[in-house]
Order: C-alpha cells, then structure tokens, then sequence
C-alpha cells in the first residue's frame, strides 16, 4: 500500500547571482539547515546534481505512472551526498560532495529531501566555468521565522516497493569490489557504444586494451550492464571526470546490479543499475534471511543506537562499543541498510550514516514474501526432515532440498525462474523460520 | 424519497433528478449514498451477463448514476472516482454541474480539479475522452486544473473542430493564460505541441505557429515565451519531447537582440542538449557574431561545447566557423580546436588539424608541444602527419593493445545430480531454462533404474502442478522430459506415444532439435520396457563433449552389466566425442566386444569423416505475409549444402543438406551441444536462425566458437551474420565469436571478402559490421585489418556502394600499418575510388586509405600536404598478400 510522502518547503530552490538556496524537508527537523558555504567546483557541481534529479523523474521501465520523488541530501561531517532512486525502482543515483569540493561550515549532520524544481534544473544549466559557486542547504533563519505558512507543498504517493528498493541498493552494493577502471577519454568512446534506449539486452563489460568492451557472457572479471542505456545520466558529467569506474560483486554467472562511477578529485558521481531494466531492487530479495531472524534484529537496535550518537561508521569501533563480534555488527548493519538506516559508499568500500526521511524499515518489514512466510509457518505448512523440508501453500506442495539445514534447491516456481538469483522465496523463509522457532 | 430517486436513477429521467435532489438536506443526501452505491455496484459499469460475458450498463441507468452519484456522495474526490467508474459523458457534465452548484459554490470546482489529478497520462485514448467532460466542469466553475494531464489532454484536443484553425481555438480558449506555462513543465508535452496541422498549413507545425501568432498581436508575451522556450531547451530531454519547442523557437524567429539578450543560454545548450537543439544554438550564435556583438569567450566556450559532440555536421560547422576568426585570437582558439582531434570521424579530424596546421606559425613551442599532446588521440596516418607539420616529436600514439581475448570460456566440468531432491529441483528449472537438459536426463534414468520409489515421491508435486495445466502428449521438450517420468511412473505410455510420434516425424521439427526430441523419445519408450543404469551420451564438459575415457568406461560398465545401450544414445554418444583422443583411451577401447564397443572403437580410431559444405546461392523462399523488414532483403540468398558419407541413421540425418534448407526451431542454444566437434554443420543448420535474427540463435554463435571442427563456409557465414545482425547483443556475441575464431579457425581474408559480396548483394547493412569489426580490433587488430581490406573489392565494385562503405574505408585506414604489403585487387579497387573526382565521403576515405597503403611506394605522388616518411612496420605481421584465401 503507497504511502503519501509530502514535501514541505519553506519556499522553492533557488539558482540567482551566484548563489544556490536549495530548501530542505523533512528528516529529523522540519526543514533542517545543514550547509552554508561555497562549492568550489561550480559546473561539476551543478552537473553532477542535475544528473541525480534526472534520475529522481525517469522510469526506464514502464510501470504504471508514478510521480517522480525529489532527491535526499545527507550531510556528515565533511561531505555532502545527494541521493535518487528511479521511478522504476531499478536506478540509484549519488553525488558525492568531498570535502575538496566544498568551502564552507557543515551547520548540522543528517539526512532530508531537498527540493530540485525545473526552473533551478534550468538554472543549474546555466551555471558554467569554474568559479565557486555560494552554496546554502536548507532555509536561514530569516525564511523560517517570516514564513508562517509552508508556501511549497506537494504530496506524492510513495509505494513500498520504491522504499524498499531504496534501502534494499545499498545491502546489494555493499557486496561490489572494484573490477574496472578506464581513463575519461575511454570512457567517453566507451559511453558512445551503448546500445540505444529501447535495447533491454544484458550484456557484460571487459577490459580490452586500455579501453573497454562488450561482450555477451559472464567471463571472469566482467561486470554485468544491463540495459546500458540507463547509463545516460552519466554523460554530461563525462567532460569533468577524470575516470570510469565500475564495480560488482565477485564471479558473477547470471545477470547482476552493478555500479559506475565518474570521478573527479572533489565530487563523484555513481549509478546503481538493477540487473535487468524491468527488474527493481526491491524485489531482489535481499538479506531477506537476515530480516527474518531475531537476533540481528536486536542486535541492529543496540547498534542503531550507537550510530545516533555518533555517525560514523567503523565495524571495529562499533564492534568495541557494542560488544558484539564484528561479524554480526556487518549483520546488524546489513539489516540497518534494509531499514534505510544506512548507506554503502562503493568508492570507500565502507557504510555511511543517513536516515532515510521515510519509514523505510515499515516497509522492508512489510516485505510480501516475508509475510507470506509467517503465513506458512503460522498455518503449520512447513515440515521439516532430515535432508528437505516440504512446505504445503495453497493446492501445492513444494519440496525443498537442506544441506547442513540451510535450503539449497526447491521445487517451487520462483526457485525454478531465478534459481536463487532473486533472494530466497517465502517457502524457504518459512522452513527457516519454523527451524528456529524449534 | 430515496426509493423515488432510486427509481428515477434507474429510468435515467435525470431533469426530475436534479430537481429532486437540490432539494436535499446534507443528512439526507448521506443516506442516499448508500442505496446509490448498491445500485453502481449492481447494474451500473460494466457488468458480466449470464453467459459469462461482459456488457455496459445501459445509457439510461449511467447517466441516473453518475448524476445521482454528484448529488450524494461525500467528497469531491468521491465523486470523480464515482464519474471515472461510470463512464461519465461530456454530455452529462451540464447536469453534473448543475447538482453540484446546488451543493455549494465550491463543489464543481473541486470535482474538476479531482478528477482531473484522475486522469492518464500513458493512455491517450481515455485521456482524450475523459479531458472533454473534466473541461466542461472547469469551465462551469470557471477554474482551471494545471495537472500534468489536463495539459497533455488540452494540447491534444486544439485539433479538433472542423474548419477552425488552431489560431481560432486558441483566440476563444478559456485555459490558454492558466496552461500554456505548464507546456514548459509537463514532461512529455512537447510531443503534442508537435502534432497538429492545419489544412495547408506546413507540417505540423499549427500550435507553434499559432502561439507565435499571438505573441505577435500581443496577445501573449513574446519575451515570456522566448525564454519559457529557452528555458526547456537547457531541461533537456528526449529529443521527441522538444521537437515542439523547437518549431516555437523557429516560428517566434528571435531578433538578433533578443539573441543578444540570451546569449549565455544558447552557450549553455550546446553541450548536451539534442543534435537539432544544438543546431539552432549553434546558428543563433553564428548569426549574433556575423553581426559583430558575440564575445570571444563565449564563443569559445560555445565551440569547446560543440567540438566534443559526436555530430559530424555540427562540428565540422564549428569548424568552419572558427576558421573565420582564428586570426584574431590564434592560440585559444586552436586551443579549442585541438577538441575535435579526439571526434570519432576520421575527416573531421583531418578538418581540424589543417586547420591547426595553417595557423601553426602563430603558435610558440609550448602552445605546439601542447597541440602535439592532442594530435596523439588522432587516427590513422595523422599522428604522423600532425608531428610533421606541426615541428614536434611524433609521439607514441595510442596503439592498440593486442592482449590476447579472454573469450574461450575455460573448460568446466559437469558435475552429475546427486539426489533425487536436487532432481526434483532442476526438474522444476528446467521448465524455464533448458540448459540443464542433459543432468536431467541422466538423473532420472539412474534413479528410476536404482531408487525408483525416490525418484516418483520427490518429482511428484512438479508433474502434478505441470499437468494440471498442461495435458500430456505436448511437444514441448520439458514435457518430453515429464514424459520419461511418466512412463516411469506409470510403466507405459499412454496417449503420450501419438503425439510423440507426431513429435518426431514433424516436418516443422528442425533436424538438430530432432536429434534432442529422439533421444527423449527414446528414453520415455525404453525408460521400463529395455532399462538401462545410466545413458552413454550424457556429456561431461560443458561444450558438450565427453571424455573419450569415461565413454570406454560408460560402454565397459554396459559389457560387464549385459545390457545393450540405447541406439540413439549411442548415436549421439559419439557424435559428442572430441577430436584429439588420448591414444590411451584407443587402446582400451580396442578390447570392448560388444557391437557398441567396437562402433566406439572404430570412431575412435578413425573419427567420424567430415562432410563436405559448399556455399551455394539459392532464391530466397518468400511467404505473403513476409513482414516489412523482409521485404527488403534481395531475391537470392547464400546458404552452406552439406554432403557426407554418414556411418549411421542419426548422423545421416544431420550430415546432409542439399539443397539447403536448415529451417525448424527448437532449443537454439543447446543445438551447439548436439554436434561439438563440428561445428561447421551446426552453423550450416543454423544459417537460416542467424540470418533473420531469430531468438536465441546468436547465443550459439560463442558456443560454436568453443565447439571443434574445421570452419568452412558456413560458420563464415554464421559469422558474418552474426556481425550485421540486427540486435546489438547479437552483434556483441559475434564479436565474441569472432576473436575465439580468427587466431587460428577461421580464414580472416575469406570472412572479409564474404561480408564484402553480402554487403554489395544487399544481404546484409554492412553499417552495423563497423562497429562489432572496430571493438574487436582493440584486440586484434592485425585480423581485423585483413578482413576490413578483403571486404573492400566487392563493396568498391559495386556500381552504387553501400551505405557504410566509407566507414569500413575509414576502419582500414585506422588499423592498416602504413605501407604495408596488400594484395594487389584491394590496392587497385581502392585506387580506383581514390582516383575518383569529388569529395563524397566514400573518395576521402578512399583517399586517405590510398594514401596510406602507398606511403612509401608513391610518396609526393597525390599527396599535397608533406608527410613523413614512416618506418615499416614487421612486414611479416601485416603480410596482407594472399588475399585470394
């Protein structure tokens, strides 16, 4: 069921003589002030930032029309992240600020919308050359004390999957390595080969030379593309980057997401795409077992909770404070991820704090196939033996196969569709519930 | 007095039901809803008939509701849920409107803006038809809803009318003033802005012209809409949804002073807006410094702008531009220049370097070392020529880099199912992706021989659920599969033997896919009546094959046990032996007594003869419902025949083609696995998939790459096909297929020359053969050179090249070390072109490869700029000579 999301800006993002006023809402305060300052690298900047909100309004899927979700900045104590995620839910966006890109005084950490309204994206076109550019992120306190009624307001309906999906890209990046990296020049000829916007092909990328090139099998090292054409919003940012990177996880051999990343010495800007066009994060099932148990739940509480009171994210230091072993604060932090608790940085290999101004952990615990598990288990479906389980739903009766009580292989449709390529299916979840409830 | 108003509903008198209804209190009209609900819900919409069908409410009983509906239901909300769901009419929206002004001033209002958020904005036709009756309730309570759809809707509707220009709609449009800024905003706007003509008007250009019109008469505000349109054009977008836009800004035809006034906006749309964008941009800049009032800065930011893009037109325009005023400001300007040396196109970077090259003097030695750097992403011989004339070291250059492809996929092994869980499971996936036929397969004839009772329990819920849906006797190949249980299960086949026959003799089956349908076939008659512990032809590496040894030991394990091998299995079980055999495993072979045995033996020892495959041109088989695409492709064909001498049924069927026509689908992807050590019959049988890019026929293509066996006509064919191919993935799995092959499988000069005469024959566009050519010239460049120079003769022959031509010249130029040794009919056809008057593109290129092919023989002979002599490179590498092949 969609939520409503609604946006109240003090007054709309501005973009005149010199000085971009973006407006906040939503968060921890109503309209949060998190930056005042300069942007050094100003055309960068504003191309990077135009490339998030393209994001924000595109569907690269068609899917029933869905209005489109302004972008997320998050401030921590040296840099700026602008967030997006598509309206198909299979396209994540991030501009990172570094802290060489910015000139000012972070006022406050913490993570809102932020607004970006065609006239500023008209605006932020225009911004040209490399001057700085002053730079405000959130209302001064003039704007907030003159104006009592909230003069921007919008609702938008903001659906469960979209959330999930949000949250669910930074668990997936979180499992990417580096495996590409080419020089802008590469990368632009490399950019041009894409196949053209109606193509929906997975294919898979390679070195060759110091270039790159297609090719149409998961060969070792290859980082999957799929429906390369979503890459588009990387294009005007290629005449500032001075390299493509690429990252996925380790020897993939179906289809998977995949990160690309443009970056210059101050700002970088990096695409999550799905592994097919009309698949979303969100139903990727990812560490839907991990949701599923108790354990790490309490445990991502008790971390939940350092992280409150200091943002940074360090697996030793939050390992010692917690006194937990550094394996299950990754877990805890696996299941914070989910809740929209916490970002993954592919760049720095390492999670950063930013909650998510919407109810993201509603959502992935509403996650439909969880439920449909507890379903099971609460309707006494699920039988477990020695070697396999079998799991009773509806008219059908599906086998599935354990190897040291964990399910390797099942008889069920969506097994036999994605053969654990999507996550577990509610079958699975159930036998791995009722095992741990005996 | 609700039973009165129920009743009136019904018979659609709605005159006596809006006067009825003002007359309501608002608690009676919240009890009225209810009964007005229960009727929607029964006889309102659209309703199923007794017969299971569907039909709409009569017209009486949906005008009573949606009327009804207005004057009772709770919010306004409700109501333009209410009107969508019954079909409310324009014709309605009189009384709608009426009975709810008797609700409150504000009611119609709210009603419109409501159901105007309702309305969609992907389906144009119920867009059209719901914007009507929307507008009409706006227009009584004199609002104007700005959703995204309303816009959309109202720009589709200024067509209509007959005899009324759109000029004359607009002049009386009440929602012009309040919708025409939301055309700027609305995503998708620009495409209906574009769409309508007036009679002999030009194009369908009768919006823009129309708001251009009034901007005119000052009706509207032209320097309002001069910058609303600038300012979509700096959104950006896909170019249909500014194609709109851009017929305003020509009809507006902004002065050079109001040009002046924007100039930093048409700078700023240069780099990414889209080609046609760019150009006006470009024009209006132009125009502006014709005049004499563009800033020098501007301009070359302008230019650093367009000189990246990919357009050639664009670029070279720049260029010509800035070759007007480069001598006012020499240094940056070349400086910007020295962009388009990076441009893809070889002649515009040849463009930009003369032009460097003229005002070369002006520069010092910094601004030249500078240049220098920039001519190194230069192609072709124009490093060479750019370290002359421009007085620096010739630099390294980009070579490409020939690391040995990492295509062949390494060998893995297939490792067997171990339990009739895990069977039960591939079982299931198998009715999604065929590749685990063969584990399968071999999974349930080993159980069903040793853990029969297993093997029936754990399948038991995936054939159930199968054949709830699906009834036996399918020819689809998983239910061929299900069938094998079947028979297991029930010890005989039942209907399934008809179907199965119809199976087999189907003339619609493909004879590679027959060979797959047999050996199912086979195991679902055998599987109880002749028993067996284990199937021969089950492979154990991916490609397909088997280890000849495991084979020996397959058929040993038959001699030790007494039983006979399945004749097929046999069959296949050979067909799927490598070409090298380990003499050890000949040996032991030799010792086997069984008839299987000593067949094993005998292939072993002398393998099985290749047949013989002759190209052959064949007219093309037409239907009369050939789809359009088709239509174009030329009356005659080349396909592969295949003649041999066959040691066996099965391998008879499949070793003989002639005449060739390799037409039938199956599992495509799995045909490679049928044959693995020869390949070129596979390709033969999979010409006809490949050449009109039938589903998953280019997956075979890498396959095919890894299989073994001589290459021969057809999987030159096979290749070429695969390189024009219509989808970019298939041309990505070619390319794949293509650098596992030219090492040492495939004549690269034979592919060249075959993809030249399919090209001239009109059988394939040899535009889409450039590309995949130059990706894997990356890696091999040296076979990529041979084949680009053999595809030459044909193409230059032909009395009207082909588009694409010029790109393969190009591609020469770039991979052909200069002066390098080339077969002397290349060198004469690309004489003759060069010798050519005019500048066409196919004669530059012709040109510039000319030139480079005779770098040393001829120099100063055409040439007008001085080059430099460029040493050899290893004559032995580029032996380029025996093209004849």
């Amino acid at each position: 069921m969609a939520e409503v999301a609604t946006y109240n800006y003090v007054r709309p993002s501005v973009l005149n003589a010199d000085r971009l006023a973006l407006q906040t809402s939503g968060g921890a305060a109503a309209n949060p002030r998190f930056f005042t300052g300069f942007l050094t690298n100003a055309e960068p900047a504003a191309v990077g930032l135009l490339a998030v909100a393209e994001v924000a309004r595109t569907r690269y899927y068609q899917k029933p029309s869905l209005t489109s979700l302004d972008p997320v900045v998050t401030s921590s104590r040296d840099r700026l992240r602008f967030e997006s995620f598509s309206g198909c839910c299979g396209v994540y966006a991030r501009l990172d600020v570094l802290s060489d890109g910015l000139d000012g005084e972070i006022v406050e950490h913490g993570t809102t919308n932020v607004d970006v309204n065609p006239p500023l994206q008209q605006a932020l076109v225009r911004v040209g050359g490399l001057d700085p550019l002053r730079l405000e992120v959130g209302p001064d306190d003039l704007a907030v004390s003159t104006m009592d009624g909230r003069i921007v307001e919008r609702k938008v309906p903001l659906p469960a999957r979209w959330l999930r999906g949000f949250a669910a890209v930074q668990v997936i990046a979180s499992r990417f390595d580096p495996r590409l990296e080419v020089s802008a020049r590469e990368a632009t000829a490399f950019l041009r080969t894409l196949p053209p916007a109606s193509d929906r092909s997975v294919l898979w990328v390679v070195p060759a030379g110091r270039s790159l090139r297609l090719t149409s099998r998961p060969v070792p090292g290859a980082v999957c593309l799929a429906g390369g054409s979503r890459l588009t919003a990387l294009r005007p940012f290629l005449r500032h980057a001075t390299t493509l990177r690429a990252y996925g996880p380790p020897s993939p051999t179906a289809a998977t997401a995949s990160t690309w990343e443009l970056a210059m010495p101050a700002l970088r800007l990096s695409l999550t795409l799905s592994p097919e066009p009309y698949r979303g994060f969100s139903g990727e099932g990812a560490v839907l077992d991990t949701l599923a148990s108790d354990e790490v739940a309490d445990d991502a509480d008790l971390v939940g909770a350092l992280l409150n009171r200091d943002p940074t994210i360090d697996v030793d230091g939050l390992a010692s404070a917690s006194a937990l072993p550094a394996a299950r604060v990754r877990a805890a932090l696996t299941l914070l991820g989910m809740a929209g608790r916490v970002g993954f940085d592919v760049a720095e290999a390492g999670y950063f704090h930013r909650v998510l101004p919407f109810d993201a952990d509603a959502a992935a615990r509403r996650n439909p196939r969880l439920l449909g598990a507890r379903d099971l288990v609460e309707a006494g479906a699920v039988e477990v033996r020695a070697d396999h389980a079998w799991v009773r739903s509806g008219d059908e009766r599906y086998q599935i196969r354990l190897v040291d009580g964990r399910a390797v292989s099942r008889t069920c449709p969506w097994w036999a569709r994605h053969r654990g390529g999507r996550g577990p299916c509610k079958h699975t979840l159930a036998v791995d519930l009722a095992g741990r409830r005996r | 007095m609700s039973k009165e108003i129920i009743a009136l509903v019904r018979r659609g008198k709605v005159e006596e039901l809006v006067v009825c209804l003002a007359t309501l209190s608002p608690s009676q009209r919240r009890e009225l809803a209810g009964p007005v609900k229960q009727l929607g819900r029964a006889e309102g919409g659209i309703q199923q008939t007794s017969l299971g069908g569907w039909r709409a409410a009569d017209e009486r009983i949906t005008r009573g509701l949606v009327v009804a509906g207005a004057g009772c239901l709770a919010s306004a909300n409700e109501v333009a849920a209410w009107l969508e769901r019954y079909f409310a009419q324009s014709e309605h929206a009189g009384w709608i409107a009426q009975v709810l002004a008797d609700r409150g001033p504000e009611w119609t209002g709210q009603v419109a803006n409501a159901h105007a958020a309702r309305l969609p904005l992907r389906d144009t036709f119920m867009l059209e038809h719901r914007w009507e009756i929307t507008a009409r309730l706006a227009a009584a309570a004199r609002v104007c809803p700005t959703h995204d759809g309303f816009v959309l809707g109202w720009l589709m509707k200024q067509g209509y009318g007959s005899g009324v220009t759109v000029l004359e709609r607009l002049r009386v449009d009440p929602f012009l003033d309040d919708l025409l800024p939301r055309v700027f905003e609305v995503d998708g706007a620009g495409v209906w802005l574009a769409a309508l003509s007036d009679r002999g008007g030009p194009g369908m250009t009768a919006f823009p012209a129309a708001l251009a019109t009034l901007a005119t008469e000052g009706r509207l505000d032209r320097v309002w809409l001069l910058d609303a349109c600038l300012g979509r054009f700096l959104r950006g977008g896909p170019p249909r949804t500014l194609k709109g836009f851009l017929h305003l800004h020509q009809a507006l035809a902004p002065t050079l002073e109001e040009i002046r006034a924007r100039v930093r906006d048409y700078v700023r749309v240069l780099p990414d807006a889209p080609g046609p964008v760019a150009t006006l941009a470009q024009e209006a800049l132009r125009a502006l410094d014709k005049a004499g009032s563009l800033d020098l800065d501007l301009l070359l930011e302008a230019s650093s702008a367009v000189l990246r893009r990919p357009e050639k037109a664009l670029v070279r325009a720049q260029l010509t531009w800035l070759s007007t005023v480069v001598k006012l400001a020499p240094v940056p300007v070349l400086d910007v220049v020295a962009y388009a040396f990076a441009h893809p196109d070889l002649a515009v970077q040849e463009r930009a370097l003369a032009l460097v090259e003229k005002h070369i003097d002006a520069c010092d030695e910094t601004v030249r070392s500078r240049l220098g750097e920039a001519a190194q992403n230069l192609g072709a011989d124009l490093p060479a020529r750019a370290a002359t004339s421009l007085g620096i070291a010739p630099g390294v250059g980009v070579v490409p880099v020939a690391t040995a492809p990492a295509v062949r996929a390494s060998r893995h092994e297939v490792a067997p199912i171990a339990s009739v869980a895990e069977l039960a499971a591939e079982l299931a996936a198998l009715e999604h992706d065929r590749h685990g036929l063969e584990r399968v397969l071999d999974a349930t004839i080993r159980f069903a021989a040793t853990d029969r009772a297993g093997l029936l329990a754990a399948v038991a819920p995936v054939m159930a659920r199968r054949e709830k849906t699906v009834a036996a006797g399918s020819a689809y190949t998983f239910d061929l599969v299900l069938d094998v249980v079947r028979s297991a299960r029930d010890t005989r086949l039942r209907r399934t033997d008809a179907a199965q026959a119809r199976a087999r003799s189907s003339s619609m089956t493909h004879v590679l896919q027959r060979v797959i349908v047999d050996r199912l076939v086979e195991a679902a008659l055998c599987v109880t009546t002749r028993p067996v512990p284990f199937l021969l032809a089950t492979p154990t590496v991916h490609t397909g094959h088997i280890d000849p040894h495991v084979l020996v030991d397959r058929v040993a394990a038959a001699e030790e046990g007494g039983w006979q091998p399945w004749p097929t299995d046999l069959a296949q079980a050979l067909l799927r032996l490598p070409r090298a055999i380990d003499p050890g495993a000949r040996d032991r072979a030799r010792d086997l007594r069984s008839s299987a045995g000593q067949r094993l033996a005998s292939v072993l020892a002398t393998g099985i003869p290749d047949p013989v495959t002759r190209r052959v041109v064949v007219r093309r088989h037409r239907e009369w419902y050939e789809p359009a695409g088709d239509r174009k492709r030329p009356d005659h064909r080349a396909l592969v025949a295949v003649a041999g001498e066959p040691p066996d049924p099965l391998v008879a069927r499949v070793f003989a083609l002639d005449p060739p026509a390799p037409f039938g689908f199956g599992d495509e992807a799995m045909w490679p696995e049928v044959l693995p050590s020869h390949r070129e019959v596979v390709a033969a049988w999979m010409l006809d998939h490949l050449e009109y890019g039938l589903r998953g026929s280019h997956e075979a293509l890498p396959r095919l790459a890894e299989a073994e066996g001589p290459c021969g006509p057809a999987m030159v064919l096979a290749l070429v096909h695969g390189l024009a191919a219509e989808f970019p993935e298939a041309r990505v799995a070619a390319t794949d297929a293509l650098l596992g092959l030219v090492s040492s499988d495939v004549d690269t000069a034979i592919l060249g020359t075959e993809i030249g005469t399919l090209a001239s024959g009109g059988e394939i566009m040899v535009s889409r053969v450039a590309d995949p050519l130059s990706q894997a010239a990356a890696l091999d460049r040296v076979a990529v050179a041979r084949i680009v120079l053999n595809a030459l003769p044909p193409l230059l022959r032909s009395p009207k090249p082909p588009n694409g031509t010029a790109d393969l010249l190009a591609l020469a130029s770039r991979q052909v070390a200069p002066g390098s040794p080339v077969a002397p009919h290349i060198a004469n056809e690309v004489a003759m072109v060069a010798d050519r008057t005019g500048s066409t593109r196919l004669v530059t290129e012709a040109r510039r490869l000319h030139r480079i092919l005779s770098a040393d023989a001829s120099v100063g002979r055409r040439q007008t700029v001085p080059r430099p002599t460029v040493a050899r490179h290893d004559a032995a590498e580029h032996a380029m000579t025996d093209a004849e092949g």
